[in-house]
């Protein structure tokens, strides 16, 4: 109520939201907002299951432990899983936008092709080998890289 | 990580280059990365853990022995 009447009170004080100039500005813009929004949700699911989860899960008595994951940990995965994947999918389109410019001031539009496909090569170089370390080892449910590798979880 | 960045700077790097390019280029693959490793480790895991659990509490069968680790 006071924020209205100042508001009234002095019209440059209200709020106000514009639109940038161009379409090309403004899809520019939803996607980092897009991008950073479901980042924080990925992210801080990542570090609550690391951080809080599952140090707490250690504690718990195993009985009690298989009654919470079951109705826990699929709408935790599925927030997290989603989250991820909505990420990147818009990442990857802010970063073509930025490689499309750049081929574009260089005079030549094939080098976007390079540019990626470079950029694919040296990711997939290290999905290959991040992934052999991290699949589960045969019979056990834990992975092999979470003590070893970059983050546990990641 | 860090020969990933390396390399991926040495291949695309060059005057035509933009900064925020070559920053996505190393974050976007550790993003990349981050998006398999959810989708093809942790939920792997993750989805015999719960078959484990749903089969222990409905029918009673008891967890496997590396559902401890």
């Amino acid at each position: 109520m006071l924020f209205y009447l100042f508001a009234i009170s002095f019209p440059e004080w209200r709020p106000h939201f514009v639109f940038l100039d161009t379409p090309h500005a403004n899809e520019m813009m939803a996607l980092r907002w897009l991008h950073v929004v479901f980042g924080i949700i990925w992210i801080g699911l990542l570090y609550f299951f690391n951080l809080v989860l599952t140090p707490a899960m250690k504690q718990c008595d195993p009985k009690l432990r298989i009654k919470i994951y079951p109705e826990l940990m699929p709408g935790a995965m599925g927030w997290f899983r989603s989250s991820a994947l909505v990420t990147v999918i818009v990442g990857l389109r802010y970063f073509t936008i930025h490689l499309a410019s750049d081929a574009r001031a260089a005079g030549d539009r094939s080098l976007i092709g390079k540019w990626f496909g470079w950029w694919l090569v040296v990711v997939a170089r290290r999905v290959c080998l991040h992934y052999a370390l991290q699949l589960p080892r045969r019979g056990s449910s834990t992975t092999r890289g979470c003590g070893s590798s970059e983050f546990p979880l990641l | 990580m860090i020969a990933a960045s390396w390399l991926v700077l040495v291949l695309n790097g060059g005057p035509d280059v933009s900064n925020a390019h070559l920053a996505i280029s190393v974050g976007g693959g550790l993003g990349l990365v981050m998006l398999l490793n959810t989708w093809g480790v942790v939920w792997r895991v993750q989805k015999r853990a719960d078959t484990w659990s749903r089969l222990s509490i409905k029918e009673g069968v008891p967890m496997p022995p590396e559902a401890e680790d």
